[in-house]
């Protein structure tokens, strides 16, 4: 029999519900469920109990000229009867490369040190300070337990365990999904407690501390490790404990609303209140002269000891003709540091035969933190809290990308995924002097690959 | 009139089991009740649903719409609500098959008999049939149907599937306990057990009633369409009783058994068919259908 390639499930769907007199049930659109919806397919076995689920992807991610990463994934998922799940996932992120630590540029040579104190590094006049001394390794680990509660409740528990070079993360988390209204609509319920520790390499450095700086007339002078051997005060009191700590407890309240068949509404809200160190120990901000704009020194930035997050969340997704799904999300977040932030979402997942193709288009716009300021003006009284981090600035962000995968055939389940992301920070204003001239917030422009493969043992 | 054995009841923890025999299946009800005279009412209501429909489109029987239709010699007959629904249902599988399903392949009986032997039809035999067979020469116009004299229509692939629905349905009526209907293996349930668990289902696909792998069912339903005991095999050809109503020969390469899960079980069932139809692209068809399924080669 030589049936066609498009999907006849939906057609056959229908039919069943003509000749068993069903009203058209709110049962999710096979198609919204396969793409990776909240709420669960109505009626479907569930996997089978001792098979276990294996899921791996590998991301492949480079700023242009900045930082690169590579991201190994793979998660286990082994089935239970009575619908209880185990899974466990592994992460690894190999970062490598340079990221901007705040400083302005300079038509001077300038050299900075790292909290360290240890290693250090140039830059070319007019060129955005970069620490590519940056190289890290995060090892990502957690865990979760799934099962019903009760008739129409399901709870997860996780642990997870994140550890990076000079950081450390502990964290729990619950879950709870309540189905009703025949199982159209579903409440959860989702609470996090997550400690974390940053131990950077030659201890905290002193907020606002200057930061030991060298200055050279050579690449080689400035790179030989002249804070050490100087071993100048300045370096010694801008450093403080050898770590720090934050906590950051986050709530989510979410409902999933089927619709009708072809459309589910997903709305959250989510709460995320931190409390501790959330400076960044690598981070300074320049402080500039007034009038020519030449550095004249760096001091570690400081940011509050709290923040309070606020977010909702709205989504919707529907299923069009036998295949195909919109997904439109829209994110609304506010906090206490007075940032906004606006995200767009779209993805349309065009179905083809056992193929599809699915573009993705996303839109950001921030503002920028109470305490952003792109550089101090000598002289002027320091603010109690600056940061120069460009990601607390005004910015917008741009990805586009497109996804193309296979359901089935002989490679099984497979996908792959290629994104262009372009995030452009305004430029801070009232730039003195040969500032004016320089770009402090360069745009930076990022690519993305990813590649997925699940299969069952 | 014909009195039909009460279905038996036999009980396990708070399970019920009511047993009985309809379309030519051993046929149960589980019942997830501390309470027998429930479960046996629900035993009795599903049973009779059974039995309903049963006669109503058997083959077998002169009273039933397959015999009246046919009895109308070639004149439009105007048919029940029920009926037209299923004759719809028929039509759309015909339409998503190609062809390969048909309602009016039941005259192929008369030269296929799928008993273990090895009396393969001729092509003379099956092609003397062809004249008989073909929803495309029946007129259905969702009230009345015109059916060319000789030809039949045999609900057979579907009827079963459609009963347990509609029993399933009945007991809900009555009951508030989860139930769970098994007509010779095509199954559907109102809903996790008490407690949220699953139902375990043994998947027989060699017919032997030893159930190999277990599936979990929480909700929905279940079909599987096979040739178990239902083959002829002849110089080492095995041939599927699963025949393309185009060509009125057994499929190539056909799955000895094909179980797949949906909401309902005509649904189940109509996928289960259409894979073994595919012949040897049976799990590419569910796969692309996304469908959970299991196929036994």
């Amino acid at each position: 029999m030589q049936l066609k390639q498009r999907r006849i499930g939906a057609r056959l769907r229908r039919a069943s519900e003509r000749v068993l007199e069903q009203r058209r049930s709110l049962d999710v659109d096979p198609a919204l469920a396969i793409a990776g919806v909240m709420a669960a397919p109505a009626a479907m076995a569930a996997a089978q109990p001792g098979e276990w689920e294996l899921n791996s992807a590998i991301l492949f991610y480079s700023e242009a000229d900045r930082v690169s990463a590579i991201e190994p994934v793979f998660q286990a998922s082994r089935y239970f009867n009575n619908d209880r799940i185990f899974s466990a996932k592994l992460v690894v992120d190999a970062l490598t490369g340079a990221s901007a630590n705040g400083a302005v540029p300079s038509q001077d040579f300038q050299t900075f040190t790292r909290p360290s104190g240890r290693g250090s590094f140039t830059v070319a006049p007019g060129e955005v300070p970069l620490d590519d001394t940056f190289r890290d390794t995060r090892l990502a680990l957690s865990s979760s337990w799934a099962q019903p509660l009760a008739q129409n409740l399901r709870g997860s528990f996780g642990l997870n365990i994140s550890k990076e070079y000079d950081y450390l993360s502990l964290g729990a988390s619950s879950v709870l999904d309540w189905d009703f209204n025949k199982k159209n609509t579903t409440l959860t319920l989702g609470l996090g407690y997550a400690q974390d520790q940053v131990s950077p390499e030659g201890d905290i450095p002193t907020a606002l501390a200057p930061q030991s700086y060298a200055r050279g007339n050579s690449a080689d002078e400035a790179e030989s490790n002249y804070a050490l051997q100087d071993g100048s005060d300045d370096a010694e009191r801008a450093m403080r404990d050898s770590s720090e700590s934050k906590s950051v407890i986050d709530l989510l309240l979410g409902v999933t609303q089927v619709i009708d068949r072809r459309s589910l509404l997903q709305v959250n809200y989510s709460l995320s209140l931190s409390d501790g160190y959330l400076t960044d120990p690598f981070k300074v901000v320049s402080v500039v002269d007034g009038s020519s704009g030449t550095p004249l020194s760096q001091i570690y930035e400081n940011r509050p000891d709290s923040r309070a997050k606020h977010s909702v969340f709205v989504r919707g997704k529907r299923a069009i003709g036998d295949d195909d799904v919109l997904d439109l999300s829209y994110r609304y977040l506010f906090d206490d540091w007075g940032m906004t932030s606006h995200t767009v979402d779209m993805r349309y997942r065009w179905g083809l035969g056992e193929w599809f193709l699915q573009p993705h288009l996303r839109y950001y716009m921030q503002s920028a933190t109470d305490f952003y300021q792109g550089f101090l003006i000598d002289g002027q009284p320091l603010p109690a809290e600056v940061s120069a981090d460009y990601r607390l600035a005004d910015m917008q962000a741009l990805t586009a990308g497109i996804e193309v995968g296979r359901t089935a055939g002989p490679w099984g389940n497979w996908r792959v995924a290629l994104e262009y992301y372009r995030q452009t920070p305004d430029e801070p204003g009232g730039k003195p002097g040969a500032l004016a001239g320089l770009e402090l917030t360069p745009a930076v422009d990022a690519v993305m690959v990813r590649f997925n493969y699940d299969f069952k043992l | 009139m014909v009195t039909r054995p009460a279905p038996q009841l036999r009980r396990s923890g708070c399970l019920s089991v009511a047993r009985f025999e309809a379309m030519a299946s051993p046929c149960e009800v589980l019942v997830d009740t501390p309470d027998a005279d429930e479960a046996r009412r629900v035993g009795r209501v599903v049973a009779d649903e059974v039995a309903r429909i049963e006669r109503k489109f058997s083959r077998y029987r002169d009273d039933s719409v397959v015999a009246a239709i046919q009895a109308a010699r070639g004149a439009a007959f105007e048919v029940d609500a029920e009926t037209a629904r299923l004759l719809d249902y028929g039509q759309e599988l015909y339409a998503l098959s190609a062809g390969a399903f048909d309602l009016t392949c039941g005259v192929l009986r008369r030269v296929w008999t799928f008993d273990g032997s090895d009396r393969v039809a001729s092509e003379q035999e099956v092609d003397a049939l062809k004249p008989l067979m073909g929803w495309s020469k029946v007129s259905w116009d969702g009230r009345r149907i015109r059916l060319p004299l000789g030809m039949q229509i045999d609900f057979g692939g579907i009827g079963k599937e459609y009963a347990a629905d509609r029993a399933l349905m009945r007991a809900r009526r009555h009951s508030n306990s989860p139930i769970l209907v098994n007509l010779g293996g095509d199954l559907c349930c109102s809903g996790p057990r008490r407690g949220g668990a699953a139902w375990q289902i043994g998947v027989d696909t060699e017919g032997q009633g030893e159930a190999g792998s277990m599936l979990l069912l929480q909700s929905g339903a279940l079909a599987t369409s096979g040739d178990a005991n239902r083959y002829l095999l002849r110089d080492g050809v095995r041939y599927s009783h699963v025949l393309d109503a185009r060509t009125g020969w057994p499929v190539e390469h056909a799955a000895h058994a094909v179980t797949v899960a949906a909401p309902s079980c005509i649904e189940a069932g109509s996928l289960a068919t259409l894979a073994l139809l595919n012949g040897a692209a049976a799990e590419r068809f569910l796969a692309l259908e996304r469908v959970p399924h299991w196929v036994a080669r």
